[in-house]
């Protein structure tokens, strides 16, 4: 598994266990001062839906889908690390924008960036589409 | 593939089916039993879609392909594994039961609040399994 990968692996594991949390504060109602403020709707979908689900497959299809014949195997390490860096970047806007209503504006800047680094992981890996074994 | 990446899976295609049947319920005619907490269900087919159908399969399939341990076991303690299927399952269940009857019948909360701690604890033992089969090599 590449570094990359692992890296976002752990990440998204972190989010699911952070957005379970936030989960589990919203269906118990419990503690009441905390888990009715309104903002932890888009925190639970933000770290779920991006910081988990989302990263985990992109972490797994760098590792997994098939690799080029020469190097770099797996693509340029540099555009796969600018697109994970991005993608850390934009997630943590998109999660600051859901937790805290003054910084709001940082909502769409969030998601302008994860959009950005989905672009990069595509031109990754959309030539790595291919039957295994071919070049 | 080993029998506990088996049973995810068929519990994550379960809560699928389970999905789709409540997604049906809620495509009905208008004026249908209009006492169905409409609102309840497509929470709990949202979460049995997202929890119980991407979560579980995900987990099975990652039990079964990360890196293994060159030391037995090689896929981790399988406890830990057999606790989180059993803990997310029994937590989406009485959700799936408690939420409807929380908005349609007055039913007590408890139900929710303990299907909360069970699917937190699941997701504990699920990550707990995994992280150590995460290990970034060079390449």
């Amino acid at each position: 598994m590449p570094r990359l990968s692992a890296l976002m692996i752990r990440l998204a594991l972190v989010s699911l266990l952070l957005g379970s949390t936030v989960g589990a504060l919203l269906l118990s109602q419990y503690p009441p001062a905390l888990s009715r403020l309104p903002q932890l709707r888009g925190l639970h979908r933000d770290l779920m839906l991006f910081g988990w689900l989302v990263q985990f497959v992109l972490g797994v299809a760098y590792w997994i889908l098939p690799r080029h014949a020469s190097r770099p195997e797996r693509g340029p390490g540099a555009l796969a690390a600018t697109a994970v860096a991005l993608f850390q970047g934009g997630l943590v806007l998109a999660l600051l924008g859901a937790a805290a209503p003054a910084l709001h504006a940082f909502a769409p800047a969030g998601r302008l960036l994860l959009a950005g680094a989905s672009l990069l992981f595509a031109l990754l890996l959309l030539p790595r589409i291919k039957p295994f074994g071919t070049p | 593939m080993p029998p506990l990446s088996r049973w995810f899976v068929r519990a994550g295609f379960l809560a699928l089916a389970l999905a789709l049947l409540i997604e049906i319920l809620l495509a009905r005619p208008a004026g249908l039993w209009p006492t169905l907490p409409d609102a309840a269900l497509q929470l709990g087919a949202i979460h049995l879609l997202t929890v119980g159908w991407l979560l579980q399969l995900i987990t099975g399939v990652a039990f079964w392909m990360f890196p293994r341990h060159p030391t037995t076991p090689p896929r981790g303690d399988v406890r830990l594994g057999w606790w989180g299927l059993s803990l997310l399952n029994l937590g989406l269940l009485l959700r799936l039961l408690g939420e409807p009857w929380r908005v349609a019948g007055g039913g007590p909360f408890w139900p929710l609040a303990v299907a909360a701690l069970l699917q937190l604890a699941a997701v504990g033992c699920i990550v707990r399994l995994l992280w150590p089969r995460i290990r970034g090599t060079a390449s």
